[in-house]
């Protein structure tokens, strides 16, 4: 059996758990916090750019088919940050947890801001003071987020070197 | 080529599902009731198709213009013709319609109890100043008797005097040798009105009769000539007589000077 594609399956179950039974029972205000994009940036960045823009595609679409009114707004912008991170993966190997924390934290923010221009422009402009707080807690819980789904998919992958 | 493409694999997924993303978002996103992918399609082309759907009219309207003008002489002249033709077909309908106003008139008219309305053509007044009569000529097989009434839609014209073949000779109303029973439809007052040559007299009316200027005249059928009811004249002047008679002058309901068809009631069920 190959170890990462079982340490695949099971972080991407357990992303899935974490987000829909687990976010929600801590509080209702950790449901802004993406673990679909801890996830993609945990597998992105041991992927090249084409797995990446696989796992942007496919993410992006469940979290818009479980977050959002209309599928595609995070559907983008998770294919354009899972490029990002499969160009990245390429040029570098990426293991530090401050390393992987501040992508995570950087790609919080440029979801939103991709997904806030989308909405803005197809719907209706939202107002800055609506944003501020769900990215906040955002871009302080998804990062934690992808380090606790990156220590497990380590521990399911043992002796895979990304 | 094929290595090109294969090596920016990435690439052309990431921009396919970009792009798919985008249009699927468009595709659910409503603004204004329809959706943004519509909205932008229609915001695109929209002046196009206009450009191109005003470029086409006007050319179709230029062209339809032209031929208008071209044959504007053509139709006027023809127009012109149609008018005439019109005009003279009006000559002849005119007079057409104003009788058959006036049959339709004669048509409406009552008739009395116990007699058979039969139609005749008022063909010419003559006597004057001897006598007022009409010449009628109708249905020789209509048992038209002398003393036959002759009326109008409005009212008594007069009574069938002497006949020969399909003509009867009409005594008006009007004429002094004329006398009709009558009384007044609003009170009652009875009398007998005999023809002054133009308008008629009501004579033996006492001045306690109560009648009035307007008051309208009828048949009172106690000649036994005239079906009682049918109207005879309009009073224009009432006046006491020093005899214990009123003076009483009628202008006939018939429309004595323009007749051109009558009806006469002669005795037997419609």
């Amino acid at each position: 059996m190959r170890r990462p594609a079982v340490a695949t399956v099971v972080v991407c179950l357990l992303a899935l758990a974490v987000q829909l039974v687990l976010l929600p029972l801590v509080s209702r205000d950790l449901n802004s916090a993406n673990c679909f994009l801890a996830l993609l940036a945990v597998l992105g960045v041991r992927q090249k750019r084409l797995a990446g823009v696989l796992w942007g595609a496919v993410l992006g679409g469940l979290t818009d088919a479980l977050l959002m009114q209309h599928a595609g707004y995070h559907g983008i912008a998770f294919t354009l940050l899972g490029y990002g991170f499969g160009w990245l993966g390429e040029k570098m190997v990426i293991t530090g947890r401050g390393a992987l924390f501040t992508l995570t934290f950087a790609a919080v923010l440029l979801d939103a801001a991709l997904v806030t221009a989308l909405f803005s422009a197809l719907e209706r402009p939202l107002a800055a003071a609506v944003l501020w707080g769900p990215v906040a807690v955002s871009a302080a819980v998804t990062p934690l987020l992808a380090l606790g789904l990156e220590r497990v998919y380590r521990l399911l992958a043992r002796g895979e070197r990304p | 080529m094929q290595r090109t493409l294969a090596s920016r694999r990435p690439e052309l997924l990431l921009l396919l599902f970009t792009v798919g993303y985008l249009v699927a978002l468009t595709l659910q996103v409503r603004r204004g009731g329809q959706t943004v992918l519509g909205g932008t399609a229609l915001a695109l082309f929209g002046p196009v198709l206009t450009a191109y759907n005003s470029a086409a009219r006007f050319s179709q309207e230029g062209f339809d213009a032209y031929l208008w003008q071209r044959d504007a002489a053509l139709r006027a002249e023809a127009l012109s013709r149609e008018n005439l033709a019109l005009r003279g077909e009006l000559q002849r309908v005119q007079p057409l319609a104003d009788e058959n106003a006036r049959l339709r008139r004669l048509l409406d008219v009552p008739p009395p109890p116990a007699v058979r309305l039969v139609g005749g053509r008022a063909l010419m007044r003559y006597g004057e100043p001897f006598g007022r009569y009409l010449l009628v000529s109708c249905d020789p097989a209509a048992p038209v008797f002398p003393d036959t009434p002759v009326l109008d839609p409005d009212g008594v014209v007069g009574k069938v005097q002497a006949s020969s073949g399909n003509f009867y000779r009409v005594l008006l109303v009007t004429d002094p040798s004329s006398a009709v029973g009558v009384m007044t439809a609003r009170t009652g007052a009875r009398g007998v009105a005999v023809g002054d040559g133009r308008a008629i007299e009501v004579s033996w009316v006492t001045n306690e009769a109560d009648v009035r200027p307007g008051d309208r005249f009828v048949t009172s059928g106690e000649d036994g000539v005239f079906p009682p009811g049918i109207s005879v004249g309009t009073a224009i002047a009432v006046s006491d007589g020093g005899d214990y008679l009123k003076r009483i002058t009628l202008r006939p309901a018939a429309a004595l000077d323009t007749l051109t068809w009558v009806v006469l009631a002669v005795k037997g069920r419609a």
